[in-house]
């Protein structure tokens, strides 16, 4: 059972070889035979020099000197050749499954992201990864020359002295058995060791991220404490894993030491009783510590391989993580037209089933339009973005984008048609140049530095010391907050899509970059169906419709002037943010008429 | 910029001490490892002494039957042996290792901020992952044999020599020769893996980027063009690996001719002396026996070397991680006066990257007020803040930094922070429960007080709303949170912190209506009987402070307090225009004022 689920994970591993499989076997059992060739003559060699004692004949010192030299030649001028072959191979695998691995986390559905921890799936990328390397570049290497020369030696066992023979292949069957009876359990330490280290990683991604907070709130006890609490079981682990370890290569010396001992013995006693010739105890000495090496050596690769295995089969779960569709199913009829440029139809959906977020919700913008969107936190206004961008599909209802159900397009062409400017501007590792040209990536220079330009940002660009080539640091880190809102607000102007969604994004900035953040997003806004989600009232007050809401729903929606009107939820929100202003404007206003007189 | 060597800070110590300083605590276990595998040498090294007593006496029955009792006997010995090899291994290295990422950890924690911001996260996880398991590979597997091989060797050879002199003598010659030319030869793959290891940690870092901006990636439809980074990183991964492996391949030619020469004389040579009498059969046995221990440590010594320096280039990135210069921290501690003047910047000038950020800036923060910063984007704002919290090295004669009285320099950094509370914009939770975010401000705080810190920062009616309460797990970042509701429960943390100065990078503007109101109303909570240094972005904080600095590219140009300021019609006037009058107008507008 145990050996069949070896075997069925060891064709795993040689499946993700594809086309290299030939070479790396190739080169994998060239390496091996070369090695095992070496291992297999000495006891022959040794067979020659045991008769020439005997019999003085020159011609067997001749062989055994040819076989050496010939032997050692040809493993000196195979081996680098055959294990370049195969390493090369190894390498280019890991790198292939790195990229693999690396494709698949970009291409998940955003459940995947939002379950998942980025440390754990970073850990699948690192530590799991060079655990399948080794497997590919140690281990299996060393199966191979074990297996070669166990094959080689027990014919040549079998060519000196069958009965002998018998016995070493029963106590190497009982060798095997013995080590599959341990590999169960070092593989499963080795599955729960690799899930640590997973967690360590998270828990290193959360240190490294929370330093500033860190330092100022003195959290070495708990923040990086749970860090070093991971690496504890990840180590107490590893010893547990030292203890079977420990166990099985014990019980191999135990019982290949045993049988090597007691065939010496009986050999021996055989050759005082004149039943076999010194000479071929002398080979079957070789022969036996060979075939003991092999099988110490077979024990650890064994275990060790179950090590790798736990690595391997978190990097396959992660590969077969199903993918972000091309399109979604919607049960709307595709065909269907609406007359607005975007639509929502009674949309209901919850992140799960127990809660929905948005509880049918019916809004829509049309073509050249902006409408606003407002609403308490957690009202479900940043879900409403993230279906239209087709982060989830909806539970129930109906969206349409520039007239067409969302089921008739594929996603990648709705994200196509969408340009997103979300409240926390996200800029990538890299140069301030790359980051812009994100929007389109085959667009000129001069057409990056126009985006830049109409984003109010190209001044502040020129003014740092590498220009468009500064390096913007993880999360842009080396930027401003205006600074960063700017860029994303180019990359959007640069991508000129149709429709525009904005979150938020004129928040959390000073004086003056909100100034040019809004001369910013007026360009941007420009000829655009927009759909503002917007904190600042203000900013929504000329929109051409404002839909506010609360708890999932759309409670109220109209102009600026209706909403008013009506004095429900808006007025008072309105209500709210205004007293408060106008309280301190009022009087700074009287104030500072007489000196400036504002535009 | 991110992963530039900062060679100008590697430590002079040989990499391979530094690493063995990781181990000396667990030297007992390194011992037991030691003689355990010492021991199994001397039983495989005994029972050639054995085979030899036996070929010469064959007919003695009794003596053979007392051979296979210490046989037997020596084979218990081995298996504890081998066990013991085993698991001390596996204990003294993953310890080793274990402390070596702890501390690495704990030195992250005090090495500047600016240090900080040269490594991409990404990088750094591959260092404390990837190379550190390389690191313990090593220990747990390859270290042993450093002591077991050549003991082995020399015991095999010892006892061979008391046979034969002249035939092993000639036979291992060359050894010394062969060492010395395959670890010279071994020694560019330290670099090629250095190489290797260093591209790793840059696709790393793209990797690590693209799950945090998952957003932009998908909205952006970036999956492609960050593809193609990863696979032109991934493509010098390769490339530097494939070079080592050519490197590995030329080497291995002459590393087994060198190696197997011995082999080869010993065969020769030995076959001469057989022939001419001077060797006989149980010597013959003996020495097939012991060949054994000499071939295995003779075909491992390449591999060894090889590991080595391989080995030695992983534990070389993870030393210059630890051997950048920490923050001051060593200083005695300080007894504040509480009457002195908590904050004071004299003539304070700091450069980074060679721009210089703040140009002789002064001022001072007395008990109880509050001075609030405005300016662009890009002002130096932050800087300040960056630069009070002691982020960053100011270099000696840019000015002073006064906190309480006493100089930055003078102060401990883990110390001076206690008097500071900070609540920033970007607010950074743990995926932990609320309750345990808002503890993190006063680590033994009691449920009570944690409850009492939410409510004032208005944050306690959401907690309760969620169905876990304040056991709701905020997820990576807080993401499970809105930004106004991740915004009180930092401001919770400070509130539960009551450091007696606060520096607040006001955050209200992110946030709707009804949460902002809220946030402020929390502000105000902990503003009050604070000194407070703000970043202010909103007219009633700016209005409410005692006074006000303007900064532009650096410098302070205006000071005073708002209305000061206002009479005073210059830079503060024009920002507070373009952005404060035309709202106040647009509102008043709307009230037909």
């Amino acid at each position: 059972m145990f050996i069949q689920n070896v075997m069925r994970e060891l064709l795993q591993l040689l499946s993700f070889m594809k086309s290299k499989k030939r070479a790396y076997i190739l080169g994998l059992v060239g390496d091996g035979i070369g090695q095992a060739a070496v291992l297999v003559s000495l006891p022959f060699v040794f067979k020659d020099l045991t008769d020439l004692a005997n019999t003085k004949d020159p011609a067997l010192l001749t062989r055994a000197i040819i076989t050496m030299s010939v032997m050692f030649l040809l493993l000196s001028i195979l081996s680098p050749f055959f294990s370049y072959i195969y390493r090369r191979c190894v390498r280019e695998l890991i790198a292939n499954i790195r990229l693999q691995v690396y494709q698949r986390l970009s291409k998940l559905p955003f459940d995947y992201y939002e379950q998942h921890h980025s440390g754990d799936t970073m850990s699948r990328l690192g530590n799991d990864v060079v655990l399948m390397e080794n497997a590919y570049a140690e281990q299996l290497k060393t199966l191979s020359i074990i297996l070669l020369s166990l094959i080689g030696s027990i014919i040549g066992m079998f060519a000196m002295d069958w009965k002998i023979a018998v016995v070493l292949l029963l106590v190497s069957t009982l060798t095997l058995y013995v080590n599959t009876l341990f590999a169960k359990s070092v593989r499963r330490i080795g599955d729960r060791m690799q899930q640590q280290m997973g967690m360590g990683t998270e828990r290193l991604n959360d240190f490294l991220s929370g330093l500033p907070i860190i330092k100022m709130f003195h959290l070495h006890n708990v923040v990086t404490a749970r860090y070093t609490e991971a690496n504890e079981e990840v180590t107490r682990s590893a010893i547990k894993q030292g203890h079977k370890h420990g166990l099985l290569e014990g019980t191999n010396f135990f019982i290949q030491f045993l049988s090597f001992g007691g065939m010496l013995v009986f050999g021996i006693m055989m050759v005082s009783k004149q039943m076999i010739g010194l000479g071929v105890l002398v080979a079957l000495v070789q022969q036996q510590m060979l075939v003991t090496l092999a099988f110490l050596q077979l024990g650890q690769v064994i275990t060790a391989l179950q090590t790798s295995l736990a690595g391997a089969s978190r990097v396959v779960e992660f590969l077969n993580e199903p993918i972000e569709p091309e399109e979604y199913q919607q049960e709307s009829d595709n065909e269907q037209q609406c007359e607005s440029m975007l639509k929502l139809e009674q949309v209901v959906f919850g992140y799960n089933e127990a809660t929905s977020v948005l509880d049918g919700v019916s809004l829509r913008v049309e073509q050249g339009q902006m409408a606003g969107l407002v609403g308490t936190s957690g009202s479900g206004k940043s879900t409403v973005m993230k279906l239209l961008l087709g982060y989830y599909p909806p539970a129930s209802g109906t969206l349409y984008l520039l007239g067409k159900p969302m089921g008739a397009y594929s996603l990648a062409e709705i994200r196509s048609m969408i340009s997103y400017v979300p409240q926390d501007a996200f800029l990538f590792e890299g140069t301030i140049e790359d980051n812009i040209r994100y929007g389109c990536l085959d667009a000129s220079e001069a057409e990056v530095i126009k985006a830049s330009k109409a984003a109010y940002a190209h001044d502040f660009i020129m003014e740092l010391s590498d220009g468009y080539q500064t390096k913007t640091g993880e999360r842009g880190a080396k930027l401003s907050g205006g600074q960063r809102q700017r860029i994303a607000i180019a990359r959007a102007i640069l991508k000129n899509a149709p429709i525009l969604l904005l979150d938020e994004a004129t928040s959390a900035l000073d004086a003056e970059s909100e100034y040019w953040v809004q001369q910013a997003l007026t360009v941007l806004m420009k000829d655009k169906t927009v759909l503002v989600i917007a904190h600042r009232l203000s900013t929504v007050e000329d929109a051409d419709v404002i839909y506010v809401m609360d708890q999932g729903k759309v409670i109220e929606q109209g102009r600026h002037v209706e909403l008013m009107r009506y004095n429900g939820t808006y007025a008072k929100l309105y209500e709210v943010q205004q007293r408060k202003d106008r309280a301190e404007q009022i009087h700074s206003l009287e104030f500072s008429e007489r000196r400036v007189s504002p535009t | 910029m991110i992963f530039t060597k900062q060679d100008q800070h590697r430590k002079k110590e040989p990499v391979f001490g530094w690493v063995l300083s990781y181990v000396k605590p667990y030297r007992g276990w390194v011992i037991i490892c030691i003689i355990a595998s010492l021991l199994v040498a001397v039983a495989n090294i005994w029972m050639g002494i054995l085979i030899k007593t036996m070929v010469e006496h064959t007919d003695d029955f009794d003596k053979l039957v007392s051979i296979a009792l210490i046989i037997l006997s020596m084979t218990i010995v081995g298996f504890l042996s081998k066990y013991l090899i085993t698991y001390s291994a596996a204990r003294f290295s993953s310890r080793a290792m274990r402390d070596l990422k702890n501390s690495m950890a704990s030195h992250l924690e005090k090495v500047p901020m600016s240090t900080m911001d040269k490594y991409h996260s990404g990088d750094l996880v591959s260092r404390l992952t990837t190379d550190a398991q390389i690191l313990q590979s090593f220990l747990q597997k390859h270290f042993f044999q450093l002591f077991y091989l050549p003991v082995v060797f020399t015991g095999a050879l010892g006892l061979l020599l008391t046979i034969n002199w002249k035939l092993i003598i000639f036979s291992v010659a060359i050894l010394p020769v062969a060492i010395v030319i395959t670890g010279w030869m071994s020694r560019p793959l330290q670099k090629y893996s250095e190489q290797v290891q260093d591209h790793l940690g840059q696709t790393n870092a793209i990797a690590q980027d693209t799950l945090s901006g998952i957003h932009m990636v998908k909205a952006f439809q970036l999956e492609g063009v960050l593809y193609r980074k990863y696979h032109a990183g991934m493509k010098q991964v390769l490339k530097n690996a494939i070079q080592a492996e050519k490197k590995r391949a030329w080497m291995t030619a002459p590393g087994i001719l060198l190696f197997s020469s011995p082999i080869l004389f010993f065969v020769a040579y030995g076959g001469y002396l057989i022939q001419v009498g001077e060797l006989d059969l149980g010597s013959l046995v003996l020495f097939s026996y012991l060949l054994h221990f000499i071939i295995e440590p003779l075909s491992l010594a390449p591999v060894l070397f090889a590991q080595v320096q391989e080995t030695s280039g992983a534990a070389k990135r993870l030393q210059e991680i630890i051997s950048q210069p920490v923050e001051q921290n060593d200083q005695p501690a300080i007894s504040v006066d509480p009457e002195a003047i908590p904050v004071q910047f004299e003539n304070v000038t700091f450069a980074y990257d060679q721009a210089k950020i703040l140009d002789n800036v002064s001022f001072t923060l007395l008990p109880n007020k509050t001075v609030a910063l405005v300016g662009a984007s890009g002002s130096g704002k932050s800087t300040i803040m960056k630069l009070l919290c002691g982020f960053y090295r100011m270099e000696l004669g840019n000015g002073s930094m006064k906190v309480f009285g006493h100089s930055m320099t003078d102060w401990n950094m883990t110390d001076m922070r206690s008097y500071l509370s900070m609540v920033s914009q970007d607010t950074t939770l743990f995926p932990v429960s609320i309750a345990d975010n808002i503890s993190y401000g006063r680590i033994h705080a009691t449920q009570d007080e944690i409850i009492a810190a939410a409510k004032a920062a208005n944050a306690h009616d959401f907690i309760m709303e969620l169905p876990q309460g304040y056991q709701t797990k905020v997820g990576e970042r807080g993401s499970r949170l809105s930004g106004g509701q991740k915004q009180r429960i930092a401001i919770a943390r400070a509130i539960l912190k009551d450091a007696p100065i606060l520096l607040l990078d006001e955050p209200t503007s992110a946030l709707d209506t009804e949460s902002e109101a809220l946030v402020q109303e929390a502000l105000e909570n902990v503003m009050k009987n604070r000194t407070v240094l703000v970043i202010a972005h909103r007219l009633s904080t700016i209005k409410d402070a005692d006074e006000v600095l303007v900064l532009e590219q650096g410098q302070i140009v205006e000071r005073g307090t708002h209305y000061d300021l206002l009479a005073h019609g210059g830079v503060y006037t024009r920002l507070y225009q373009k952005h404060f009058a035309t709202e106040m107008h647009r509102s008043l507008a709307a009230e037909g004022v």
